[in-house]
């Protein structure tokens, strides 16, 4: 007889990337993606759209399959198996509910077809419908939902599956600012209280490290660093990688002064600054990132000149002219700035500082 | 008087069983970039669809460049449309779709202003390329240049970043903001997307239940909210602290708020009141007169977010680039002039908010 396990006492899989590469003509769009995941544990790739993340989730839910690598669960590899019978849940971008389906019917749909006996489904949806706070709403269409509401439908539908791991593909992004910043939490809360494995696929990287245990960072089928969000965030080992997560600015310069893993970058119409590096040579040609956040406004050696300025949500971005230099420079909301006001800023050094082999500076996706 | 580019005065527009526009009177300068934020429901597309001609108002009138168009169809108003929704000629390439709008328009150098439109939004490349061989946010951009090039001089958009990848939005719409500016173009651009909006409009109107709640440069709809819902709605995150008002000090009111008397700005004589203070002007300080003990800490990148719990049990967001442990006492404290005071809703505080 087979046995019906509760929702709640599945346990996430292990998750293993192994070497995974998937060619689309000439693109390589998995270019060797090895990385571990625990049971239990939030992992978010934040990458730019083309970077691969989509396909990747596609080879771990079984949708591709990849030109060569592995994916195991538990240790075990389901390359040969099909989506059905890998056990995860995935929600691809914009979960497109059934929209001639009531809240219940969407959920019980993927069970229906997998051929689940009655008995089951109604366990399952249930449950699932339990779980996300929405069983008194198993009646309604998906019209009938608020925007969070069907984010959680969706949801459901991904756990009632009975998954192991949770595989999410930018999920937030149909939601406003408020809804985006509740279900997030949500999300997290959810899979960690059912022990569930999570990978989760996003662009955005507030969200990312707002509910990352670790992050992998993705660039053109590459992952390009795997680490916890601060680690991420604060020393990136690429200048890419500066530029996408924290929008820094990157201002090439020329190394002088170097003592061991510190020096001064002589940057051009900007003057010297401290730095730290990778053992770079003294008269390499490096990248100097500067997070726009780490400038301080109001005081400091630079003088500068505000060009533009935008409003951003809890920070207000300027753009200034110190120099010849144009910089990024995200200050609290105050009022009483406006282009061409004179501000005088300062840098937080050191700074860190990326061998630069030359090309395009601010195209770096 | 600077010429106006519209002028729309108490709109009114039912449904059965709804209000979508109540009495709606805005202005919009010329040149000006106006973007119209509100929940999902509150009137915004509708007010759009009365400028442009696809819906028609029970009462009111629409003034555009001081002419009165009530009455005429969408193609005699000499608007540009936008919408989510891509709307180009299949069988015209990207340029034919561009050019062949200036054309009708009678636009001079039609060809040249096609290029220029294109080539600022970087779709020069696939210039030649029939709709169906673009990308959705290419053929958006292609819409845009068409709109951009047309020689209307009121663009109307209503989420025209919506079908995009965000990232490419997020660039594209300072882009399109640049070249209307430099094409002296009048936007109006509605979004329920408040951080594109904010980002780039020089006026923002906030909309609720068909009635404009308040307009002003995105800053002031930040900083100096006029009423508890744009408080609450624009940000999408603020801290709300019910008092006592117990008088006032030049421009701020005082207030005990049980724990301690605070000041904020604004005027409220006597009663109950609430403010709100935004969760980055919340700072850490060791003479803070806010004192709690941190629950929990997020890391957001460019600041840590945190959820504090205060001595009388409230709980209150802030937002640091400061780093605190989880389970540390801590006082906070906020300049008077980063808070924001209003008499106590009558209609209590979880209504006075609610958007959904």
């Amino acid at each position: 007889m087979r046995n019906v396990v509760g929702l709640q006492r599945m346990r996430g899989a292990t998750l293993s990337v192994k070497g995974l590469k998937k060619r689309f003509g000439a693109i390589k769009a998995l270019d060797g993606v090895t990385f571990d995941v625990e049971s239990g544990e939030y992992f978010v790739v934040l990458g730019p759209v083309g970077s691969g993340r989509s396909t990747l989730l596609k080879c771990i839910a079984g949708l591709e399959h990849p030109d060569s690598g592995d994916v195991l669960f538990d240790g075990e590899s389901v390359l040969e198996l099909p989506p059905e019978r890998r056990m995860v849940g995935y929600m691809p971008p914009g979960y497109a509910l059934f929209p001639h389906m009531t809240v219940w019917e969407n959920v019980a749909y993927g069970l229906w077809i997998r051929g689940f006996s009655r008995r089951e489904v109604e366990e399952r949806v249930e449950e699932a419908l339990k779980l996300v706070g929405l069983l008194h709403r198993a009646g309604s269409y998906p019209y009938q939902l608020s925007g969070g509401q069907r984010q959680r439908v969706a949801l459901a539908r991904a756990l009632a599956s009975g998954a192991r791991v949770l595989l999410l593909d930018e999920p937030l992004t149909a939601l406003d600012a408020v809804l985006t910043l509740e279900v997030r939490r949500e999300v997290r809360r959810l899979a960690k209280s059912l022990g569930l494995t999570v990978v989760h696929v996003t662009h955005n990287q507030e969200e990312a490290m707002a509910i990352a245990d670790r992050v992998a960072v993705m660039r053109r089928g590459r992952v390009e660093q795997v680490g916890p969000p601060e680690e991420v965030y604060f020393n990136p080992v690429t200048p890419f990688e500066a530029r996408f997560i924290a929008d820094a600015n990157l201002l090439p310069g020329r190394l002088v002064n170097v003592t061991d893993g510190y020096g001064l970058a002589e940057i051009e119409g900007l003057g010297r600054v401290k730095v730290f590096h990778k053992r770079l040579a003294e008269g390499s040609t490096v990248l100097v990132a500067v997070r726009p956040e780490s400038i301080r406004v109001g005081s400091g050696r630079y003088r500068g000149r505000v060009l533009d300025l935008s409003h951003l949500g809890h920070t207000l971005r300027l753009w200034v002219e110190v120099g010849s230099v144009k910089l990024r420079v995200d200050t609290e909301p105050v009022l009483g700035l406006k282009p061409g006001s004179d501000v005088s800023i300062e840098l937080d050094e050191p700074l860190p500082a990326f061998e630069y082999t030359g090309g395009e500076v601010e195209i770096l996706e | 008087m600077s010429e106006k580019a519209l002028v729309i005065t108490g709109l009114t527009k039912r449904y059965p069983g709804v209000v979508a526009l109540d009495s709606v009177s805005l202005e919009v300068d010329k040149g000006e970039y106006f973007a119209v934020i509100g929940p999902s429901g509150s009137g915004k597309s509708t007010l759009l669809k009365c400028i442009a001609g696809l819906e028609h108002p029970d009462s009111g009138s629409v003034r555009i460049f001081g002419k009165k168009v009530d009455g005429l169809p969408p193609e005699e108003r000499g608007v540009g449309l936008i919408f989510q929704e891509i709307y180009l000629f299949p069988h015209m390439s990207a340029r034919g779709n561009v050019v062949y709008a200036a054309l009708a328009r009678g636009v001079e150098r039609a060809e040249d202003v096609a290029r220029e439109a294109l080539s600022a939004l970087s779709v020069e490349v696939r210039m030649g390329s029939l709709p169906r061989e673009l990308s959705l946010g290419e053929q958006q951009k292609v819409s845009l240049a068409r709109a951009l090039a047309s020689g209307a001089r009121l663009l109307l958009m209503d989420e025209p970043y919506g079908s995009m990848d965000p990232r490419t939005a997020a660039q594209l719409r300072y882009e399109v903001r640049r070249l209307a500016k430099s094409l002296g173009l009048t936007v109006v651009h509605v979004t329920h997307n408040q951080e594109e909006a904010m980002a780039i409009a020089d006026r923002v109107a906030v909309m609720r239940r068909g009635r404009v709640e308040q307009v002003g440069p995105p800053l002031e709809l930040y900083l100096r909210p006029k009423s508890i819902f744009v408080a609450r709605f624009v940000g999408g995150e603020n801290n709300f602290l019910e008092g006592e008002a117990v008088g006032c000090m030049g421009a701020c009111t005082e207030l005990d708020i049980g724990m301690c008397v605070v000041r904020a700005f604004g005027e409220v004589k006597s009663g109950r009141a609430v403010i709100a203070v935004r969760p980055e002007k919340l700072r850490f300080s060791n003479e803070g007169f806010l004192e709690g003990r941190v629950e929990v800490r997020e890391f957001l990148g460019k600041v840590y977010k945190y959820s504090i719990r205060l001595k009388d049990g409230r709980t209150v967001i802030v937002k640091s680039r400061v780093k605190v442990e989880p389970g540390a006492s801590v006082k906070l404290s906020f300049d008077p002039y980063d808070a924001v005071v209003f008499p106590y809703p009558p209609e209590g505080l979880e209504e006075a908010v609610r958007y959904e």
